[in-house]
């Protein structure tokens, strides 16, 4: 007979085994001949941070997945991964700025990369795009500018672009429906240290969750707005 | 055979690690209730709801939501309507009712709408006919009657947005789109409701299924109750929704509702 003073055992229940959901991010990086010398050694720097940082955070660890495309010329440096298996490439700086190949190359990653996460039964968090440049295009980015309005207004991504010493932000305001921002110096460290604890707050959002972020425009803050 | 016994059930609430830490309150919310109608049918109303996390008062949404409509029902049964008049017109009159007295609520205080959201899952089973009702994540469950062997399916896959963090609240003016809305003509024994803070632990995404090991073990737990206790029963439950075991892989708040018309069979005799 059943006695209330036991508990009444529920603990035999197994629990399924799911995937993570996943909260994909490109960097789109400038690696154009401007960069060549300290901007390009801190840039490399700062990735090497941003997957200690990630790699940190147990939910950022299992859930944000990497992808790189630098540009000059536009080349796919890593695909989608996540922090443990994510090796920061070594990035050299020369050539033009292919901006608008870039951001086209990274819509298309996001694209196939949510096509796998449909296949397998993978849930996910609205991808992040976000540019890093000390220039402007110098081939026809209309296109790509376009693209990312659509995205935008449909919220199938969010893309963010950061301006280095030098950046055209006339252009990136073109291109950006969020304000651009612009770094502050060559505290690429800082911006990472950001962006990673931004992802970590997204990638532990649970439905009705206001994602906040935290302001880089704040007096010690890596970021200025123009 | 199986004999018509009657409904036991258990469904507890509670909170999860992340909003203790946040020293948010727990935002979901359940309520289960037997009424025996004029025909002496048993009808089980079982609702969950689960609170959105950036909403204010999204606490107090949960729980009007899952009072109004056990009320609701409760008294159309005692106005004699039967299980199968609990259509989708008749929920999207009480998604009505709801909306008004929620605004009433959130005019009084001086807040928007929006900080009251959150989803909802509801069924009404009788003998022979069964309704369910659901706007948002989170899943109804039942044991599948055509089979033998215990087997579970659900009634709706969880209803998100394309993304994680997305999904349907009553309180948006536009529910209507988002409800959905199905019934069994047919004999349920068995049902559970649950929110999503435990929804990947019961469900097989990629197979689109019911993880059956979850269920089978909680469901057997009851059959084998002779008495029912409900405090000390939703307290066992509330136990192991707090459980380490279930706080390593979720952080959300989270809900479970079971309940069973089944009993052990002994000696092949129930």
């Amino acid at each position: 007979m059943f006695d209330f003073t036991d508990q009444v055992p529920f603990d035999g229940a197994e629990f399924a085994e799911n995937p993570e959901p996943r909260c994909p991010c490109v960097l789109l990086l400038d690696t154009s001949s401007s960069m060549a010398g300290q901007a390009i050694s801190e840039l490399n720097r700062g990735l090497q941070a941003f997957k200690d940082e990630l790699m940190s955070d147990h939910m950022s660890v299992k859930r944000v997945e990497l992808a790189i495309v630098s540009f000059g010329p536009t080349k796919v440096q890593t695909e989608f991964q996540t922090a443990d298996s994510f090796l920061p490439p070594n990035l050299e700086a020369n050539g033009m700025t292919p901006m608008g190949e870039a951001i086209e190359k990274g819509i298309e990653l996001i694209q196939q990369r949510k096509e796998k996460y449909r296949d397998n039964g993978i849930s996910y968090y609205r991808p992040w795009v976000f540019l890093i440049t000390d220039g402007a295009p110098t081939d026809k980015w209309h296109g790509a500018a376009e693209k990312i309005k659509e995205a935008e207004g449909s919220k199938s991504l969010m893309f963010f672009a950061v301006g280095v010493q030098g950046a055209n932000m006339e252009i990136l305001r073109q291109i950006s429906v969020r304000e651009p921002l612009k770094l502050d110096g060559l505290r690429f460290r800082d911006l990472f240290s950001w962006l990673s604890n931004s992802l970590g707050s997204v990638s532990r959002s649970t439905p009705g969750d206001a994602v906040p972020l935290d302001n880089p425009v704040t007096p010690g803050g890596w970021g200025m707005i123009e | 055979m199986t004999l018509n016994k009657e409904w036991k059930y258990t469904f507890s609430s509670v909170v999860g690690t992340s909003h203790e830490d946040k020293k948010i309150p727990c935002q979901d919310f359940s309520l289960c209730k037997v009424f025996i109608n004029k025909n002496e049918e048993e009808v089980l109303v079982a609702t969950v709801s689960d609170g959105a996390g950036s909403a204010k008062f999204s606490n107090q949404g949960s729980s009007l939501a899952c009072t109004l409509f056990v009320e609701e029902v409760t008294k159309s049964l005692s106005n004699g309507k039967l299980v199968k008049d609990f259509n989708k017109s008749f929920f999207e009159d009480w998604l009505e009712s709801f909306q008004q007295e929620v605004k009433s609520l959130a005019d009084e205080i001086g807040y928007p709408v929006r900080d009251f959201a959150c989803t909802f899952l509801a069924a009404i089973v009788g003998n022979d006919y069964a309704a369910f009702f659901q706007v948002g994540d989170g899943a109804i469950i039942v044991l599948d009657a055509e089979l033998d062997e215990d087997k579970y399916v659900w009634i709706f896959w969880p209803a998100k947005g394309e993304f994680e963090n997305t999904t349907f609240f009553i309180t948006d003016p536009m529910v209507k789109k988002n409800v959905q809305y199905d019934y069994l003509a047919g004999k349920i024994d068995e049902i559970a409701l649950f929110t999503d803070g435990i929804q990947h632990l019961t469900l097989h995404y990629q197979t689109q299924t019911v993880y059956d090991p979850f269920f089978k073990p909680m469901f057997a737990a009851i059959r084998k109750l002779n008495i029912i206790d409900q405090e000390a029963l939703n307290n066992s439950l509330a136990n192991f929704l707090s459980s380490n075991r279930i706080n390593e892989k979720t952080d959300d708040d989270k809900t479970l509702l079971l309940a069973t018309r089944r009993g052990v069979e002994v000696n092949g005799k129930e």
